[in-house]
């Protein structure tokens, strides 16, 4: 008996009554939909992924979309995704797909997790008057300085720096290839952090020539398929970033399907048009701390010591220990990208459930760095699961320098997070490569976006700051006491070092 | 800011910010041959300073300082962050 079809995950329906019969359901819906018969839209809701571009271009509002309008028995064990997840593996043997990030309902511990604010005695600080120091510097700090002061009271300074990023804020775009999403969402994205004064990465993907005036603010990624890498693009970067892993599938690489390398694709990643880009599981010339270090060297020889080198992990159970080891090989900064990272496609094995979240990795990598006494030696920038400016205050109390997103960069740019960025066919153009498809997207529109939501959250930020009465973002990193645990057990409170709320 | 200062200050930031003291504050602290006084850098605190002679008096408000030397000129409000230091020299 075969196992038929399984109920429909959305089900989609007009209103005739608000219906004008535009067509602007059928001409953007890229899933397949609507059609038109005659005078009448016809509906197969089995295809629908609830991007919701239909609904945000339907101009009557006659669109409706429900999830699940059929009812599976309910069981607490042998959910609807596990049973569905199931009949999908029974008809095709294979490892099941999926795009986003981690959609098991674990516990949030930043929603766990309440800050502080002054009264009274500590008076607060407003942030229109008064100014408020966001500028985050990362890369490798002297662990002390060396002056020199003149007959004449001149003070010179004997230290050599080694170079750092000056961001303005410490909100970062974190890698998104191009190949994983479109050369327009990358443009926009370009634009936007060029205006705000804060980077983004290439992901490994190369850096598109239309790419080069935002170079600035540019991090380029090298990792183990080492796609668009030439010393062109080394130089080209601002830093340049090593990954190791990713949150959303630690342990193993990349994967582009053929489908996707369209030929401009293929040209910024030095590969034949229409092959797989498959980025090893390891870097096959990294099998140790000792190994990372030559090629953190390397890439800092090839561009002069002038460029910070960032290496980034994914967070896993040993993560602080690791991070100690990625300290010690020269990288300026160390990524920590926690188990709720996004992806444009992983196996849903591995995107929910390896690794750990982002909040007590963090905090155990600060507080190791910290007590090996090496915390000035990287910077510690966290990603995975960053989604409003609550979390970035959070974790900058945590222990981090700064935080990549993802995620919330591209839902500021239309994204409805369903998921489905593995088909390649994203009706908004943001995960995809379809001419048709990426023209949707315009840079400067979504440029505008993507600069309100770092906007925005900068001054949440400051905001935030300025309630707790501090005026510097250094007085907050690492600053547990501003943070107290809601209804957190009593081991991840020592994990994270935070004290429970009444305390 | 002249460079070579820019560079320094940011030198001093880099090396020493998370050391920063923030929230409001005013210290005095002396020892046999010194005393120092400053505030936080953006003075939630108050402090006032005053010379006299081979005199010099720090405290958080104008009215101690006259009351212990009714004879004093000009009393002082340093700007925040700014440190007051007098030394003994022999």
């Amino acid at each position: 008996m075969s196992i038929g079809s399984i109920p429909l995950r959305y089900k989609v329906s007009i209103d005739p009554e608000q219906c004008m019969l535009c067509g602007r359901c059928v001409d953007n819906c890229s899933y397949g939909v609507y059609r038109m018969e005659g005078d009448k839209i016809r509906i197969n809701s089995r295809n629908c992924v609830a991007c919701h571009r239909c609904t945000a271009f339907c101009p009557r509002d006659a669109i409706s979309i429900h999830e699940k309008p059929t009812d599976y028995r309910s069981h607490p064990v042998w959910t609807r995704k596990i049973r569905e997840n199931i009949f999908n593996q029974a008809k095709t043997g294979k490892i099941i797909l999926a795009g986003m990030g981690n959609a098991l309902p674990w516990p949030m511990i930043f929603d766990r997790l309440v800050l502080d604010a002054c009264q009274v005695t500590n008076p607060s600080i407003d942030p229109l008057r008064e100014p408020m120091e966001l500028r985050t510097y990362l890369g490798k700090k002297p662990a002390s300085l060396t002056l020199l002061e003149s007959k004449k009271g001149d003070v010179e300074l004997l230290t050599k720096l080694t170079p750092n990023l000056q961001i303005e804020t410490p909100i970062m775009i974190g890698h998104m290839s191009y190949g994983a999403i479109s050369l327009p969402a990358q443009q926009a994205l370009a634009r936007a952090v060029s205006r705000t004064g804060t980077f983004m990465g290439t992901g490994e993907g190369g850096l598109h020539e239309s790419l080069y005036p935002y170079q600035k603010n540019i991090i380029v990624q090298v990792a183990s398929g080492r796609f668009g890498v030439d010393i062109n693009y080394l130089e080209r970067g601002a830093a340049i970033e090593i990954k190791i892993g990713q949150g959303a599938k630690p342990g193993i690489g990349g994967h582009l399907p053929g489908e996707k390398i369209c030929a401009d694709v293929a040209c910024t990643r030095m590969i034949p048009e229409g092959s797989d880009a498959i980025s090893p599981t390891p870097h096959h010339d990294i099998y140790s701390i000792e190994d990372l270090k030559q090629l953190v060297r390397s890439l800092k020889e090839a561009t002069e010591w002038k460029k910070p080198v960032f290496v980034k992990i994914a967070a896993v159970h040993n993560v602080a220990a690791i991070a100690a080891g990625v300290a010690r090989s020269s990288a300026d900064a160390v990524v920590i990208d926690g188990f709720r990272g996004g992806t444009g496609a992983a196996p849903v094995v591995f995107r929910d459930h390896v690794g750990i979240p982002i909040e007590a990795a963090i905090a155990s990598v600060d507080a190791k760095l910290r007590s090996q006494g090496i915390r000035n030696e990287v910077s510690v920038i966290a990603s995975g699961g960053i989604r409003q400016s609550a979390d970035v205050a959070k974790i900058i109390c945590l222990g981090a320098d700064a935080v990549y997103i993802g995620t919330a960069a591209l839902v500021a740019m239309g994204c409805r997070v369903c998921g489905t960025c593995n088909r390649g066919v994203c009706a908004w153009g943001i995960a995809t490569q379809k001419p048709e498809l990426t023209q949707r997207l315009d840079p400067e529109t979504n440029a505008v976006q993507v600069e309100n939501l770092i906007h925005g959250w900068t001054l949440e930020l400051a905001e935030l700051m300025g309630a707790a009465g501090i005026n510097s973002i250094e007085s907050l990193r690492g600053n547990r006491d501003r943070l107290r645990g809601y209804m957190l057990d009593e081991g991840l409170l020592n994990v994270l070092d935070v004290k429970t709320i009444g305390a | 800011m002249p460079a070579k200062e820019q560079e320094l200050n940011r030198a001093i930031r880099l090396a020493y910010g998370s050391a920063m003291m923030n929230g409001p504050f005013a210290i005095c602290v002396a020892n046999e041959n010194s005393l120092v006084g400053f505030t936080d850098r953006i003075k939630l605190r108050p402090l006032v300073s005053a010379e006299h002679g081979d005199r010099l008096y720090i405290s958080s408000e104008e009215a101690a300082i006259r009351r212990i030397d009714p004879d004093i000129g000009n009393v002082t409000m340093p700007k925040a962050g700014e440190p007051v230091i007098g030394r003994v020299i022999a």
